[in-house]
């Protein structure tokens, strides 16, 4: 129950992790439970795409996997970019911040689960719901950051865009590493381990076709 | 320490020196471990060579600006803004040595990508370089007496200084990514052929835009 009623609490009062100035640290790991579980959830709703439970336990065990691997190689940056910004932030707050950060858009992400459940279940192109999942992804993440800035402040604005825009892009890769993620063809296997840049991944969706992308993992192209 | 602009040139040079090979290794990771550990050794060499050759230029552009520092000081102010850059560079290997290790290696048909990928690394070396003189605005303003303004004109010609030098002592230390068609080596025999921005706008570019037709 504590992560739901702190998941609550930071929906709907996000400054409620500040107390006396400080950022509270005892809740990072209740954000960062209920921020994976969200991600679960709305893993669920893309998992739909391909009928089927295999599909949804496949996007269950990897959209959470893509976000916080993400996040987590983007740490370092996140705190040279906010010290060199003025900021003086401790482990814990950082710990906070992240956590924060990460609950914030899993919420989001909660929020428009079920609009992604009706196009997943009805979309037969995966080059449409892939985009449909960047621009909310896009959005959840964007709305993360006013939520970072609101808590640190406004002159951190800048550093936490450019480390915005690291995590999306780190995150774009992380996907194309962990692929499949929203279809998989019979017999292919769960990981790929052949090397691909994320632009030419995105470039080979807009080209998918089921039976095509069948085809081809049958005959053992790489993919 | 660093905003006020006090921090000791040994200092500087030394975060220079670390973070500045956690990066170059991060750089050279997609060609081959050997250019990772070339590019370790030549990033950080890159950065105190362009320290050392710009704060000649650097001292006399600021005592023409009215600002008379000692020639130690206007070498501490030269390298403290490459330390934080260096520094910021740092924080993003993670990031770089995953996208070096996960996009596929360097061959004849991954021209583009070695290009996204060069020019990726150009603009994040040249925002980490902005923004580490953002310091050495604050600095400048505090031996100017608080005079903003002429901190800020000095500052606009140390970066000019910074870009110009830097980018050709970094075409002359090439290969710090590596090249899709060349072996990979410490320096390259014509080292000293050409300038970076000739190639990005020769070379680099318009291969973009035609891959991308």
């Amino acid at each position: 129950m504590t992560i739901f009623s702190t998941m609550n609490k930071l929906l709907k009062s996000p400054d409620a992790s500040i107390e006396n100035g400080r950022l509270r640290s005892a809740q990072s790991f209740e954000f960062l439970a209920g921020a994976i579980l969200c991600y679960a959830a709305y893993a669920a709703a893309a998992g739909t795409f391909q009928a089927g439970g295999a599909s949804i336990a496949l996007a269950i065990l990897k959209i959470p996997m893509i976000i916080i691997a993400s996040v987590a190689l983007c740490v370092p940056s996140f705190y040279v970019f906010t010290a060199v910004a003025g900021a003086d932030h401790s482990a814990r707050d950082m710990a906070t911040l992240l956590s924060a950060f990460c609950g914030i858009a899993g919420l989001l992400l909660l929020g428009l689960m079920p609009v992604t459940w009706v196009f997943s279940i009805s979309s037969r192109s995966l080059a449409f719901v892939v985009w449909m999942h960047i621009v909310v992804w896009l959005i959840a993440i964007v709305a993360a950051r006013h939520y970072l800035v609101r808590l640190t402040g406004s002159r951190f604005g800048l550093a936490i865009g450019c480390w915005i825009t690291i995590v999306f892009l780190v995150s774009l890769q992380m996907t194309t590493s962990l692929r499949p993620v929203l279809w998989r063809a019979p017999n292919q296997p769960l990981f790929t381990r052949a090397k691909m840049s994320f632009f030419e991944h995105i470039g080979e969706v807009w080209t998918w076709h089921e039976s095509k992308a069948t085809a081809q993992v049958v005959k053992g192209a790489p993919r | 320490m660093a905003v006020e602009g006090r921090m000791p040139l040994a200092y500087s040079a030394a975060i220079t020196v670390v973070c500045g090979a956690a990066y170059g290794g991060a750089l050279g990771a997609w060609t081959s471990p050997r250019l990772a550990v070339y590019a370790a050794i030549k990033v950080p060499l890159l950065l105190l060579l362009t320290a050392t050759i710009t704060a000649l230029l650097n001292w006399i552009t600021a005592s023409l600006a009215g600002l008379p520092l000692r020639f130690h000081e206007s070498v501490a102010l030269t390298v403290m803004p490459l330390a934080i850059a260096s520094l910021i560079l740092a924080s993003c290997a993670p990031v770089a040595l995953f996208f070096a290790k996960s996009i596929p290696p360097p061959g004849e048909g991954q021209r583009t990508l070695h290009n996204v990928l060069y020019l990726t690394h150009t603009l994040l070396v040249a925002g980490a370089g902005v923004s580490g003189t953002a310091f050495l605005q604050n600095a400048l303003t505090r031996h100017c007496g608080g005079d903003a303004g002429r901190a800020s004109r000095i500052r606009r010609v140390w970066i000019a200084a910074y870009a110009l030098v830097g980018g050709e002592i970094a075409w002359a230390l090439r290969p710090f990514v590596g090249s899709v068609y060349l072996e990979v080596e410490f320096l390259r025999h014509d080292a000293l052929h050409g300038n970076v921005y000739e190639f990005i706008f020769t070379d680099i570019l318009p291969n973009l835009f035609r891959s991308l037709r």
